[in-house]
């Protein structure tokens, strides 16, 4: 019944001329602006809204969707051609991304995120349609020990998700750890690390971080050589290089594996795409055969986060939904806006408006198709910004990533964190330490020291709590798994090597 | 030269690297022990306290940092006792790169000086004239650096610079009603 | 004789009429800020955007909706307290700024801000897990009679709006909860649903749904009556208890805007949230709407600046250079 209701508000919504019009518009502008540094999903919602107050509320609906599902592309546009993730969920592209297209693969890397994108919102929206409900009830399941097993996860994964050595990028992960702290603490309020300012006590962001950790020392970088003839970027190639449809189909298991991993990580209520693309990004690290390919350019370090970073709406959406609880930020403008149109997601919409839930579901899947129609359009003109003469493009950067930190909260901290972070990234590219974990630190920090606190506070200071969970248990037994993998690897080829061996007399 | 550059580059390296986190870990527990908050909040009821996990990060830094600093300090005595191509060829190959001219630092922390002026700019002036005169300059710099002609470079510079701040100002002032 | 007077007053009128603009101030010509210091998609945040839909009833220029988020609200407060004082920055606040002003010296003293319209309160409910067994408020209140600390409650960290109800619960019965802190409103939401929490104080409209589904149960309304979206939950008064417990948006200016400009922008925000759409569309998603004037407002700050000063106070979460 709810694929026959899905199947018709689609083809409603598709015969309407105004509304796809109204739809294709939503899905440029949420490319653009997911595409501009400073400017992230929740923004973009927020500076179309009162576009869509006139608007009859499903097609408003569609256009809004639209442009959430566009930006969440657009965001990994910035980061692979100039090294600035437009939104946070992008943050992990640009570290296989960028390197692709200073290599002169900058349209190749944008068509497999573009393809990844699509994959993972599918797979997303397919989720959401078949099994919210269900999933909905798994990810009640994960209360403060079991996020807080996640964050552990994560941190051990991350751990080895860095080029170079491995208790360096640890070292670096833990500064990205302590910046997490500066601020107030989530449970007591008590400043901290704020060294008594003002400046310090709204905490260091994400983007701003990752602005100047990754965009403006990018720029230091390179400012020096810009007068040199060879362009920062190689272009060369960027004109005629042939689209490996099978590279990409090679790629499917990344894909599903990042699709996955998006979804759920989604789903749980106050997780979120920065989460999930990190989780995403470390996992395809750990579990590569050539983990040394990772930060050089390896389409799995595209593909994968980008498939989450898509499918991780519509895991943020299932609690929205089946619960109204929305699942991140991005998801709690988007609830926003539905009420301001008189719509309240939750357990009571299904009930009383069943169309409008399908009409939403329809509005997510022309979304996709759009955004993937749009994008696919777009890539002719994209990687020109590379044609860009570089001392142009590096000023330009600059300014964008000072008017870009400012934006994302109205804040001149922010643009002094950004400096500092740009300042931290150039010496650390100059100490040959990575950047990468950082950010990484950053996200996973926070959600591991609230949730371990909370949990001791529920457990009554006792750590069974832990021992009661058995999700919390077996994500336990993953980091150790993942932690011991380098030492059980060589066992296991012996082991297969025997086998085969004795298979041979007999 | 470079050659012989090259194992004292790896051992300023780890001593810089280690001194980076030192100085991260101290500069965290100063603030961390100057704070009464913090400090009273260990060991109180249930809930571990604020000053838990940051004493645990910074003291793990500070350890790593110090094992790091100490790892470079041994190599640069190694190096310094026997300065023979014999260890540089039994240690890992760290270095690859020679270090960057000074210039590069010189540009990079140019820039970074007058973009820290920059928000005192836009209070002062607004922000169309304060990043118009910070990109220009810029520009009109690294533009004579790349063709050595003076004249062409102001113009251009001049050109450019206004359209790239119009269009900055356009998108985000204009049209998304950034508040600067 | 009476036609040359005529002609006379009426072209002085008329001139008076072209040279007005240029002597009186003409506030507004620009457009106007509205600073919320929350992100977007929040309450706060959907009450100022409700009006500045709306404005164009009551207002020649348009308002413009801008999120300077941080530091538990202040950084808003505070942007707003720096601005230029010439009435186009306009700020919104609740309880977290009045927490904020005595928690934390680097916030913005209510001193240096001026009340400008109450727009209306935020009543909050008793909200309770379904497997929880707990019926009314008196069972509630039993349950913790019986067993201080056995009902572990869901709540901000503290200083925010659902710590300082709960505080105030506990001060009121004389009751002690063991209270948990999460970030915001929705992962509270989330914790009370998956069960990790038994019991949570909320504004309703987060909570009306679920309840109408089964998901939780809303015990009583801490408030005067009760509300629209769950129009047979009882207040506590109701119940036989005494207690309200709400949390309030009202507009401010910084410290010294021109006092003609300022009443003007009173009058034409109360003209606005009179307007009869601009009520229907709150009243639809689930935000009261009861305008004070600017004394009445500024009164109202003032108690509720007592009421929760005290249980700061006694709390002890008053920082030491900011008590009384």
């Amino acid at each position: 019944m709810l694929i026959e209701s899905f199947m018709s508000a689609l083809i409603e919504t598709l015969l309407s001329p105004w509304g796809l019009l109204l739809a294709a518009l939503g899905a440029l502008l949420g490319i653009i602006l997911g595409a501009l540094p400073g400017v992230s999903s929740t923004m973009a919602l927020a500076i179309l809204l009162p576009l869509s107050f006139s608007m009859d509320a499903h097609l408003a609906i569609l256009f809004l969707l639209c442009v959430f599902v566009a930006s969440v592309y657009g965001g990994s546009i910035s980061a692979i051609l100039i090294n600035i993730p437009g939104t946070p969920g992008a943050i992990v592209t640009q570290l296989d991304g960028h390197p692709m297209a200073k290599a002169g693969k900058a349209r190749e890397a944008l068509v497999y995120a573009l393809v990844a994108s699509t994959v993972g919102g599918a797979f997303g929206l397919g989720l959401l349609v078949m099994t919210a409900p269900l999933l909905a009830t798994v990810a009640m399941s994960f209360r403060s020990p079991e996020f807080a097993a996640v964050a552990v996860f994560g941190l051990v994964l991350l751990a080895y998700a860095s080029p170079g050595t491995t208790v360096r990028g640890l070292l670096v992960g833990a500064i990205g750890l302590i910046c997490g702290m500066v601020g107030f603490d989530t449970l007591t309020d008590v400043p901290r690390f704020t060294f008594d300012t003002r400046t310090l006590q709204g905490g260091v962001e994400l983007v701003p971080l990752c602005v100047g950790l990754f965009g403006l020392a990018e720029v230091l970088k390179h400012l020096h050589a810009s007068h040199q003839a060879a362009p920062a970027v190689s272009i060369q190639a960027t004109q005629r290089s042939q689209l490996k449809v099978r590279a990409l189909l090679k790629r499917w298991k990344s894909m599903l594996r990042g699709s996955l991993i998006g979804a759920f990580v989604g789903a749980i209520p106050a997780a979120g795409s920065a989460i999930a693309v990190a989780i995403a990004y470390a996992q395809e690290v750990r579990f590569s055969k050539h983990p040394e390919q990772f930060g050089q350019g390896a389409v799995e370090g595209v593909v994968a986060p980008e498939a989450a970073n898509s499918s991780s709406i519509g895991g943020t959406m299932i609690p929205m939904m089946t619960l109204g609880v929305p699942g991140d930020a991005i998801t709690a403008v988007l609830m926003g806006s539905l009420l301001i149109h008189g719509l309240r997601p939750g357990p009571m919409l299904f009930a009383e408006n069943p169309h409008i839930v399908s009409s939403i579901y329809a509005g997510f899947f022309i979304a996709l198709l759009l955004t993937l129609i749009i994008g696919l359009l777009l890539m002719r003109w994209l990687p020109l910004i590379l044609r860009i003469p570089s001392h142009v493009l590096l000023i330009g950067i600059a300014l964008l990533c000072v008017v870009g930190a400012y934006a994302i909260r109205n804040s001149m901290a922010d643009v002094y964190i950004m400096l500092f972070f740009g300042a931290l990234g150039y010496l650390l590219h100059l100490l040959s330490l990575p950047s990468a974990p950082l950010a990484f630190g950053l996200i996973l920090g926070p959600l591991l020291e609230e949730n371990l606190r909370r949990s001791l506070i529920l457990g009554r200071g006792s750590w069974d709590i832990f021992l009661h969970s058995p999700i919390a248990m077996s994500l336990f037994a993953l980091s150790i798994f993942a932690t011991a993998l380098p030492l059980l690897a060589p066992l296991w080829v012996r082991l297969k090597s025997d086998l085969q061996r004795m298979k041979v007399p007999f | 030269m470079t050659t012989l550059a090259f194992r004292p580059v790896a051992a300023w390296r780890d001593m810089a690297c280690g001194t980076l986190f030192c100085g991260f870990a101290l500069v965290g527990l100063v603030s961390v022990a100057n704070s009464p908050a913090l400090m009273n909040s260990l060991g109180q009821g249930l809930d571990p306290g604020p000053a838990l996990l940051p004493l645990v990060t910074l003291g793990l830094l500070l350890t790593g940092g110090t094992l790091i600093l100490a790892k470079g300090a041994w190599r640069w005595v190694q190096h310094t006792r026997n300065h023979g191509p014999t260890i540089a060829s039994t240690l890992p190959a760290v270095a690859e790169r020679s270090p960057p001219a000074i210039s590069q630092h010189l540009h990079a922390a140019a820039l970074l000086g007058t973009l820290a002026l920059l928000p005192n700019i836009v209070q002062w002036l607004g922000f169309f004239p304060a990043a118009l005169s910070v990109a220009t300059p810029w520009l009109v710099w690294l533009g004579y650096r790349r063709t050595r002609r003076f004249a062409q470079a102001v113009l251009l510079g001049c050109l450019i610079s206004s359209l790239l701040c119009l269009s900055l100002y356009l998108i985000f002032i204009t049209l998304l009603d950034v508040p600067l | 004789m009476k036609a040359p007077h005529l002609i006379i007053s009426s072209t002085l009128l008329l001139s008076l009429l072209w040279t007005a603009p240029l002597l009186a101030d003409d506030f507004p010509e620009k457009p106007i800020n509205i600073v919320v210091p929350w992100p977007t998609g929040g309450a706060y945040d959907l009450a100022a955007r409700l009006m500045a839909e709306h404005a164009s009833h009551t207002f020649s220029v348009p308002l413009v909706v801008q999120n300077v988020t941080g530091a538990a609200g202040s950084t808003g407060v505070r942007h707003v307290a720096d601005a230029t004082a010439d009435g186009y920055t306009i700020g919104v606040m609740g309880t977290h700024a009045i927490a904020q002003s005595y928690m934390n010296p680097n916030a913005t003293a209510l001193d240096d801000l001026t009340p400008l319209v109450f727009i209306g309160p935020e009543p909050a409910a008793l909200a309770v897990t379904q497997d929880a067994d707990i019926d009314d408020v008196a069972a509630y209140l039993d349950t913790l009679n019986e067993a201080p600390g056995s009902v572990i409650n869901g709540n901000d960290s503290p200083g925010g709006f659902s710590y300082i109800a709960a505080t105030m619960l506990e001060n009121q019965f004389d009751v002690e909860l063991t209270k948990i802190p999460y970030q915001g409103y929705a992962p509270t939401v989330s914790a009370l649903l998956s069960g990790e929490v038994m019991s949570a104080l909320l504004p309703i409209p987060l909570l009306a749904d679920q309840h109408a589904a089964g998901q939780l149960r809303l015990l009583g309304v801490a408030a005067q009556e009760r509300h629209p979206f769950t129009p047979e939950v009882p207040t506590f008064q109701e119940q036989g208890y005494d207690f309200i417990a709400e949390d309030f948006f009202m507009l401010y200016l910084p410290g010294d805007v021109p006092e003609e400009r300022r009443n003007k922008l009173a009058e034409m925000f109360y003209a606005l949230l009179q307007d009869a759409s601009f009520q229907e569309a709150a009243s639809d998603i689930g935000l009261m709407i009861q305008p004070r004037p600017q004394d009445e407002t500024a009164r109202y700050l003032e108690q509720r600046a007592d009421e929760v000063y005290d249980i700061l106070a006694a709390s002890g979460l008053v920082d030491d250079s900011l008590t009384r």
